[in-house]
Parts: structure tokens; sequence; C-alpha cells
């Protein structure tokens, strides 16, 4: 019982990642960046959260939002400012902008903050519990994350493949100088797509800093890993598939807690080598025929 | 009639290769003029400059009276300017539906809407639901014409529409002309096929290494003329210096 019970949480940790993930799968699909900061992103969506509620009395609830509206309008001025112009010089001048973002990002946490850990507590919602039987249950907080992550996915499906801004961007991720032609600005659909993955970064980041029950400022460069994880294992271009990803990541790193607490990175990112290895299209991974 | 498009003494190229030279061209409203030329001749690279994907080094580009050689390609799309990109070029993981949709994000209101489109070219409405990565070349270029027209151009730009298609698909194509240019769109189209040229163009140019080096109305012109412009061969009685 006690792995099922492992795999449960694994199943409800992957959530986490797997809304960590999506965005860093949009800007990739979209802008072809590969964002390495994506980590301290989501370190900093936590920062602004438990900042806010320890220093202004924001509450906790509350705090998701002004991380989301904060991170997202960063999104904005980091496309608008840096990337746009390092995508016109060619394949690796936006890899290294995103770079120069993840160094930046947490060293001036720890200048302001110092690298103790900010908490974030969420009271009893944290330990509270649904009680199956025989051993098993299920905490409300993991089951708020995992149903936060299908939400967000199904939005971002929705949104993709049933609105007229969301074909767009699907379009200017197939061909970003055509459609120019039919009047479309590519630069606002890049500068509105890094928004959203910037604000789904961080939310992802305030649930994980809420489970962890603080967040201290280098923790992304772990994050980071298990998002570009996740997106490999499920497969880049499918949001399910993400989602899959997050969950097999989740379960995998659950399960070699269970045998040693020493052992979920290492159980993960096994997973994450196996896939490469046997399936490097990942799980759910699609040619552009499909 | 006014005219839609006026093109003076425009020079355009990539980078250190120039590929037109004091390219002059008008084009009045509601007419359909045919680009005639060899390979390589800078027909392609004349309709990208016209639709403003490619800047000229000099020269200017005049559209129903204004200037809008600055002007890069979005805001011209959304002024009427709607190019049939050479290779098509469709959103390969988009459903042509979708494919068409995206066509109509010039925001610009008139007669053309899915419906009509579907209308207009059967081929299209046949293979709504299909992704445009499997389509075949000359449903390819159906969805082409089709997403342009969803913009509601002022001016048409088709580039290379017969390449590469069987000519019974190319048919097909060329019975939807008519109906387009009944609603208003004005066309300057790229064909090697000097008998459906002259079918279907009002007025002929033809490109020859960068120049036009003869124009004049269909029935004004022989096809030997134009033969010759084409090679380079011969006096051509109306030949434009540079």
């Amino acid at each position: 019982m006690t792995w099922l019970n492992a795999i449960l949480q694994g199943v409800l940790l992957g959530g986490i990642f797997a809304m960590a993930a999506a965005g860093l799968s949009l800007v990739f699909g979209v802008m072809r960046i590969a964002n390495l900061a994506h980590g301290d992103l989501m370190i900093l969506g936590g920062y602004v959260a438990s900042v806010t509620a320890a220093h202004y009395g924001v509450p906790v609830p509350v705090t998701i939002v002004v991380s989301m509206i904060a991170v997202g309008g960063l999104g904005y001025l980091v496309q608008r400012s840096m990337l746009d112009r390092a995508m016109g010089l060619g394949e690796l001048a936006p890899m290294l902008v995103t770079f120069g973002v993840s160094v930046i990002i947490p060293n001036v946490l720890v200048q302001l903050f110092s690298s103790d850990a900010q908490p974030l507590p969420i009271g009893s919602l944290g330990t509270a519990s649904i009680d199956l039987g025989g051993g098993l249950a299920i905490g409300w907080f993991p089951l708020i994350t995992v149903a936060a992550a299908v939400a967000v996915l199904s939005s971002l499906h929705l949104f993709l493949y049933g609105t007229q801004p969301g074909r767009i961007v699907r379009a200017t991720s197939d061909d970003r100088a055509v459609v120019r032609l039919m009047g479309v600005d590519n630069r606002r659909v890049y500068a509105l797509t890094s928004v959203i993955a910037f604000a789904t970064v961080a939310l992802a980041g305030v649930l994980y800093t809420m489970r962890q029950g603080g967040v201290t400022p280098f923790e992304g460069q772990l994050t980071v890993l298990f998002a570009f994880e996740t997106v490999i294992i499920g497969g880049l271009g499918s949001l399910w598939g993400t989602l899959a990803g997050g969950v097999v990541l989740g379960v995998a790193q659950s399960v070699g807690a269970q045998i040693s607490p020493d052992l979920p990175l290492l159980a993960g990112h096994v997973v994450f080598l196996l896939v490469l290895v046997f399936r490097p299209q990942g799980l759910f991974g699609r040619s552009v025929l499909a | 009639m006014s005219t839609l498009l006026r093109v003076d003494s425009v020079d355009a190229g990539y980078g250190d290769f120039q590929a037109l030279f004091g390219i002059d061209l008008e084009v009045a409203e509601g007419e359909l003029l045919a680009l005639v030329g060899a390979n390589g001749a800078g027909k392609s690279t004349l309709l990208k400059t016209i639709a403003g994907a490619l800047k000229p080094f000099r020269g200017t580009i005049g559209l129903a009276g204004e200037d809008v050689t600055a002007e890069p390609d979005i805001r011209r799309a959304r002024k009427g300017v709607c190019l049939v990109p050479e290779g098509r070029r469709l959103f390969p993981s988009l459903t042509v539906e979708e494919n068409l949709q995206v066509g109509a994000a010039t925001g610009r209101k008139g007669p053309w809407n899915l419906a009509k489109v579907y209308e207009a070219i059967p081929l299209v409405a046949d293979r709504r639901a299909r992704k445009a990565a499997r389509l075949s070349g000359g449903e390819q270029q159906a969805v082409a014409i089709g997403r342009a027209l969803m913009g509601n151009p002022r001016l048409l730009l088709l580039d290379e529409v017969s390449l590469g298609l069987a000519p019974l698909v190319v048919d097909q194509l060329y019975t939807a002309l008519p109906g387009i240019r009944a609603e208003g769109a004005t066309v300057i189209l790229v064909e090697q096929d000097l008998n459906r040229t002259f079918a279907v163009a009002d007025r002929i140019a033809c490109v020859l290494e960068g120049r036009i080096v003869l124009t004049g109305t269909t029935a004004g012109l022989t096809r030997d003329q134009v033969t010759a412009a084409y090679f380079g061969t011969g006096a051509f009685p109306e030949v434009k210096t540079p």
C-alpha cells in the first residue's frame, strides 16, 4: 500500500511539473527559444507571493494573482526589450539572453532577501487530507494543484485551438514571416506568448512554494531541469503530453523517494534518460504531419 | 480608371545582391496584370517588394495615391495588399479552415468569408477539415489563394500559380479568377504559361534580368514579342531602357 501511495503522491506532484512545463513548451513552440530562465522565473513567482504576503500583508490566495500579474508583466518587458531584438541576431542570442536572466534573478534575490527560505504559509490546508481508507490519503493541497494544472492546460488548449488569437499564435509558430502578410504583427504574438508563459510559470512557482512551505533563491536551477524533463518526456507540442510528462516525472521521483530518501532526483533523471533513449520524440510527441 | 498601384524607379534586392533595377509600373483599379519572365528574372522579388516583405533600396511604391514605401508588410496587408507567396507557405499544422481563418486577420471588411471562399473554390471546401501538411500541391495552392481572399484584398498578388501543378488542377484554379475579379480585386499574377497569360490578362509586363523590358495590353502584344522579351533575344518595339 505504501507503493500505491507513492504513486498517488507522484501523480499529484506531477501537476506542478506540468504547469511549470506548459509555458516552457509554449515559448519553445512559438519562438523556438529554449528559456533557460524558466526555473528561476518559477522561483521568482514564489518570491513575489511570499514577499507580498509577509511584508505587505496581502492574503495568501490573492498573492497568486499578484504574482501572475507581476511576472506576466515582466514577461512582456523581457520579450519587448531584449528577446525581440535578440531573435533578430540569430538562433543562439535569445538563449543567451535567457541564460543572463537566469543568472540575474537568483543573485538579485540573494541580495534582497538573503539565502534564507521565504515562507509562504497556507495553514491547515497544507496538512488537510481526504482519507481513502487502507492507509491511502489524498492531501487537499496536492489535489488542488492537480486541478489547477488541468484547468491551466485546458484553458491553454481552448485558447490555442478554439479562438482566433490562439489560431494566430499557432500560425505564427508555423511560419512567422507569412503571418505578417495577413496583417499580423508577429512581435505582438511573441509578447502575448511570453505573458502567458511567464504568468503560468509564476502560478506554478507559487504552488510549488506553498507545497514546500517556502522558497530559496537558487532552487530555480533544479526546477528548470524538472520543466525541461517534463516537456521532453511528454513530447514537444502536445499539452496533454506535458501533463503526462509531469505525472511520469512526479511518479518517478515519488517512487524513488520510497526506495530511498536520497533517490528521488536520480530516479527522475533516469526515467528522463530512458525516454530520451527509447522514445526521443516523447510519450505523446507528434511529427508535423499528425 | 484610377491608378491603384504605382511603382516608381524601384531598385531592390537581398543584401549585396541587386535583383531589380529601376522598375516603373502602374496598375489601374480592377486591372489584371501578368508578369512574364524567366526564372530568376525578379518577378517574385517585385511582388515581395510590392507586398512590403522586402524593402526597396531606392524608389517609391504608391497605393491608391498614398506613398506606402516606408510601411512594412503588416500595414500593407491591412490596407489590402495580399500576397500568395511563392511555394504557397501554408501553416502546415493548421487545418485548411484554420488557414483560411488566419487569412482574415487583416481585419478588412469585404465580400469574402469562409462560405464565399468555399463557393468560389470548391477544391478548398472538400478539404476543409484536413491538415494543410497533408494536401497535394494543387490543393495547397487553392488554399493559399483562399487564404489571401479571406483578407479581402484590394490588390491580390499571385506568385507562380501553376508551378509544378497538373494542367487540370491549374484549370480549376483559373476558373475562380473571374469571380475574384468580379468582387473588385485588382490582380497581379506571375505565370509561365503564355497561353494562359494571354487568355486572362488585361496587360502584360515582361521582366528580364531585373528590368521591365516590355509592357503592353494583351491585345496590343504578339506572342513573338513576349517570347523575345522572355529570352532577351531580338529587338522589341517598346523597349524600356532602365
